[in-house]
């Protein structure tokens, strides 16, 4: 078995990766009818449930003095090692698939349907595997220009959003309930990037738990931020809406540069779901090489075939399995991979692979 | 030094792949109707569509803004009706650049319908203005004609209600702004009421209110700036009033802060505003001339506050009687007391019947400073 990541990247790259790959996510929020302040209070039981479900992972680590999670998992027994890896690539591939039809789908419900075509699909994963064969770095100095355009649109969007707000539309923000329970559960169920942080651990450089920690606080506060201007400008027609953000970026774009260049104008959403699809690409292949000593190419377009498999699957079927799949996945690299790690970790004296 | 290579090329490719995104299916210009103002009317069963829609040759100054053609379709639905205005003129019917929708007095009932309809098409944007017609909606949108000048209906609607927008003269009237007081308790709204005006152009005249899918009644423009005093934060509002000695004067009030609170008292819904404006005194013909750089000022602010508060409560009492709540009173009732918001919707006749019933007081402050 072979160990393909090294320390690539730093805690910091860590961090803003994961952020740019859950912005994405976010800015492409699909609540529907339950479009209200309880999403926005939602995000602070998320991201409880979120470092609870990187504890036990984390604990294990720090257990083994090594931030390699799979590797424990191998010296746990040869069953465990490839049972670990394989659930880490079909994690992978889910969430791939996930970043392909839940962008494909955006661009459809906005753009209009010739969007959401085959060719789409094709393109979105064309694009981000040749991404992923770039490597962890690129993708990660890509997640930097990502943020730096993110955070922009988030201050134009704030500009347009200042003079809406009102206070009425977050009424009843702070009333518990079952329904602030589920969303909260939701949300962190659907958070892929726990599972990445966890799994890149080993290409970090640096404590890759502290960054990850960092990572989960950056991203509810970019959530918190995204959502609550949305809801609190938009109101109820947030609920109306299968995009809120998009009709909020669409209603301030009115007599600006931003709805003369609407291609443009969707690229700032497909970036940041372009970085997220190629970073659990290059994951995957990771976790592939992990499991199975082949060639790296064939990892890659192992990882990448079966992902715009999934992806055209979902699109066929409607796609409502594979929130579902990305869900269990999610849960399978948080619980059942640290324990198949943990009598690994307890073992003395294994070498640390690099 | 590899990967920047990589980085170069991935990024032309992109920027190259998303600047040549409309080369997929193209559509012509000249087969394109650039939709500027929709006015929407029900008649017979039937939806009735009237489209301007820019004509590059048309009108004296041609490719300019008055240069317009307009379009007609009608059919059951309102897709029918689009489409059958698209086989009229054989172009395909464009509405993103669409900034100005008139709805005609026979599709009020179906205001929500038609809202959730064009909010459904990607090309609408949601900051899509909408006026109420006085009549029939193709009154707003007359034949091109030498004596227009060079602008077009929709656009000199639109400047309108821009200009009232800014001023605080209008209510929020926003595709947006509309499906989110459709869908709230009350489902009412206010619209901003449309005519044509002796040049044969559209202007404004005050506020429609509608509510439970009927036009309910009118509201005067002063009854409009009034409740625009009760929302806004900024902008600028000019008043006339009487002076304390009865001489007429005029202030610009520029800076606005208002409190509306709602409490049940009594099984009755009690609503207590209290608003605040400064600004200065524009003019005042109060003899002797000069006493303006006095103490007067005060005095001229307690006379403006109180034709504030007269406004207000009349429009008020005019919106309550209605049935219609733009001042979200549902909502600021439900977060300061739900109990009382539950007991008051569980009542016969619900919120309405609460709101018909509904006492209120006004409390108003102006200060202004002399000129």
């Amino acid at each position: 078995m072979r160990q393909p990541w090294k320390r690539l990247i730093d805690g910091r790259q860590l961090a803003l990766l994961l952020f740019v790959g859950r912005m994405s996510a976010a800015a492409a929020w699909a609540p529907g009818a339950a479009a209200g302040p309880v999403q926005l209070a939602a995000q602070l039981p998320a991201l409880g449930l979120e470092l609870g479900l990187l504890a036990p992972a984390f604990w294990v680590l720090r257990r083994a003095g090594r931030p390699d999670l799979l590797g424990c998992a191998r010296c746990s027994g040869k069953g465990a090692g490839l049972a670990a890896a394989a659930l880490g690539w079909l994690f992978c591939v889910v969430q791939a698939a996930r970043a392909i039809d839940g962008q494909a789908r955006f661009l459809a419900g906005t753009a209009g349907s010739p969007f959401g075509g085959p060719g789409m699909y094709f393109a979105l994963w064309a694009v981000m595997l040749y991404m992923a064969w770039l490597g962890l770095e690129a993708v990660a100095r890509l997640s930097l220009g990502a943020a730096v355009g993110f955070a922009a649109a988030l201050a134009a969007l704030g500009a347009f959003a200042l003079p809406r707000l009102d206070a009425l539309n977050l009424a009843g923000l702070l009333r518990p309930g079952a329904e602030l329970g589920r969303a909260g559960l939701n949300y962190a169920l659907d958070c892929g990037q726990v599972g990445m942080a966890i799994l890149l651990a080993p290409a970090v450089r640096g404590p890759a738990r502290r960054w990850g920690a960092a990572a989960c606080a950056l991203w509810s506060g970019g959530q918190c931020l995204l959502i609550g201007l949305t809801l609190a400008a938009l109101g109820r027609f947030a609920a109306l809406q299968a995009y809120p953000v998009y009709a909020l970026a669409a209603a301030g774009s009115e007599l600006t540069l931003a709805n003369r260049a609407g291609a443009l104008f969707s690229a700032g959403w497909m970036l940041p779901a372009l970085v997220q699809g190629a970073a659990v690409l290059w994951l995957g292949a990771g976790c592939a090489q992990t499991a199975v000593s082949c060639g790296s190419a064939a990892c890659f377009l192992a990882t990448g075939g079966a992902a715009l498999a999934c992806a055209a699957a979902a699109r066929l079927t409607g796609g409502g399995w594979l929130g579902l799949a990305g869900r269990g996945t999610l849960a399978a690299v948080a619980l059942a991979v640290p324990l198949l790690a943990l009598p690994g970790a307890r073992r003395k004296g294994v070498p640390h692979e690099t | 030094m590899k990967h920047d290579r990589h980085f170069a090329k991935l990024t032309a490719c992109l920027c190259a792949a998303l600047l040549c995104c409309g080369c997929q299916s193209p559509v012509q210009l000249k087969q394109r109707a650039a939709v500027q103002g929709l006015g929407l009317d029900r008649a017979g069963g039937l939806w009735q569509l009237t489209l301007q829609i820019f004509d590059p040759r048309g009108g004296e100054d041609g490719g300019g803004e008055g240069s317009y053609a307009l379009l007609h379709g009608s059919g059951d639905t309102l897709a029918a009706a689009f489409d059958s205005a698209a086989v009229r003129c054989g172009q395909e019917i464009f509405l993103g650049s669409a900034r100005v929708l008139a709805v005609g007095s026979g599709a009020a009932v179906s205001l929500r319908q038609a809202l959730e309809y064009l909010s459904g098409d990607p090309q609408v944007s949601p900051a899509l203005m909408v006026v109420q017609a006085r009549g029939a909606a193709d009154a707003i949108f007359p034949a091109q004609n030498g004596s227009q000048g060079r602008t077009s209906p929709a656009g000199a609607l639109r400047r309108q209600l821009q200009l009232a927008e800014k001023d605080g003269r209008l209510p929020p009237c926003r595709l947006m702004d509309l499906l989110a007081d459709l869908a709230a308790p009350g489902d009412g709204c206010i619209l901003p009421l449309a005519a044509p005006a002796q040049d044969g152009m559209p202007a404004l005249e005050g506020g429609a209110v509608l509510g439970g899918g009927a036009l309910r009644g009118t509201l005067t423009p002063q009854q409009l700036e009034a409740l625009g005093l009760a929302r806004r934060g900024a902008g600028a509002l000019a008043v006339s009033f009487a002076g304390p000695d009865g001489q007429p004067a005029s202030a610009l009030l520029e800076h606005f802060d208002s409190r509306v609170e709602v409490q049940v008292r009594g099984g009755r819904l009690h609503i207590a505003a209290a608003l605040r404006a400064s600004g200065r005194v524009t003019e005042w013909r109060a003899p002797p001339a000069g006493q303006l750089n006095g103490p007067r000022p005060d005095s001229l602010g307690h006379a403006a506050a109180g034709l504030m508060a007269r406004r207000f409560s009349a429009a008020l009492a005019q919106l309550c009687a209605m049935g219609c709540d733009p001042l979200r009173l549902a909502d600021r009732l439900r977060r300061s007391d739900p109990a009382g918001w539950a007991a008051l919707a569980a009542a016969p006749g619900g919120w309405e019947a609460a709101l018909a019933r509904a006492d209120w007081e006004v409390q108003a402050r102006c200060t202004l400073r002399p000129r």
